[in-house]
């Protein structure tokens, strides 16, 4: 039996981050509430970044170090801070819902979010697609 | 608190005096695993200024290998919100960044 590759992490998340955006979209518009955009479209991020970080070797585990290990991404030139801010943001907006009291959701702030995400999703599909060829589904 | 974050909160303070100077009413910060959590409060915070400051973090972040977090309140919200958790939290177990110590629990916004 063999062990799990990096290529084959990368790709589970990518697909992963689609799957959770595509579920966003398909909820966007449909209710008043914006907030389980927010946690959709934050876990695509997420699941972004890790396979970002699994397709360049350095894999981290749990969500709380994806954002370090994505600024040490950037300091190292492998990703951009447009792409760690963007990261950043939608960890902010999850925050935001998610610890503090009874805050919702900015309903321009939840389409930025989702806006982001596509970036951010393309950017990784791509660059894996360059490293280890075509994604199944994407 | 360590090295890394008080660095990141003394540049925090500093950047927020400069960006808001006397509506800026409380800056106060918790350690919580690798994150630093910052309650801002200021007077009359507008949205587009609450959107902006994601950024500010995200820089001061990548600058001190801590990860930022802000928590803005415009200081009237905040009073609504003092007696709820996150808010009590912050107050009780928040360092203040602020020379001089602290307003918010003033009533604000005259």
């Amino acid at each position: 039996m063999s062990a799990y590759s990096f290529e084959a992490a990368a790709k589970y998340y990518i697909q992963r981050a689609w799957v959770h955006f595509r579920a966003a979209r398909r909820l966007q518009g449909g209710s008043e509430r914006t907030e389980p955009l927010v946690v959709l479209g934050h876990h695509a991020m997420m699941d972004a970044a890790r396979a970002l970080l699994f397709a360049l070797e350095a894999p981290v585990d749990g969500c709380e170090k994806v954002l370090p290990a994505f600024a040490a991404l950037v300091a190292e030139g492998k990703a951009t801070e447009e792409m760690h801010s963007m990261l950043h943001e939608s960890a902010s907006l999850f925050f935001k819902i998610h610890r503090r009291s009874m805050i919702p959701a900015d309903p321009r702030e939840t389409e930025s979010l989702l806006n982001n995400v596509r970036t951010i999703l393309r950017e990784v599909r791509d660059r894996i697609e360059q490293r280890y060829g075509l994604i199944e589904g994407l | 608190m360590d090295a890394e974050a008080a660095a990141a909160l003394d540049e925090s303070a500093e950047l927020l005096l400069k960006r808001f100077g006397e509506r800026l009413r409380d800056v106060r910060a918790v350690r919580e695993g690798g994150s630093l959590v910052v309650m801002v409060v200021v007077d009359d915070l507008a949205e587009r200024e609450e959107h902006r400051l994601y950024n500010v973090a995200a820089g001061l972040s990548r600058r001190h290998g801590v990860t930022v977090f802000f928590a803005p309140y415009s200081t009237h919200d905040f009073a609504r919100r003092r007696p709820l958790p996150f808010e009590v939290y912050m107050m009780e177990e928040g360092e203040s960044a602020l020379a001089g110590g602290t307003d918010s629990n003033e009533e604000g916004e005259a």
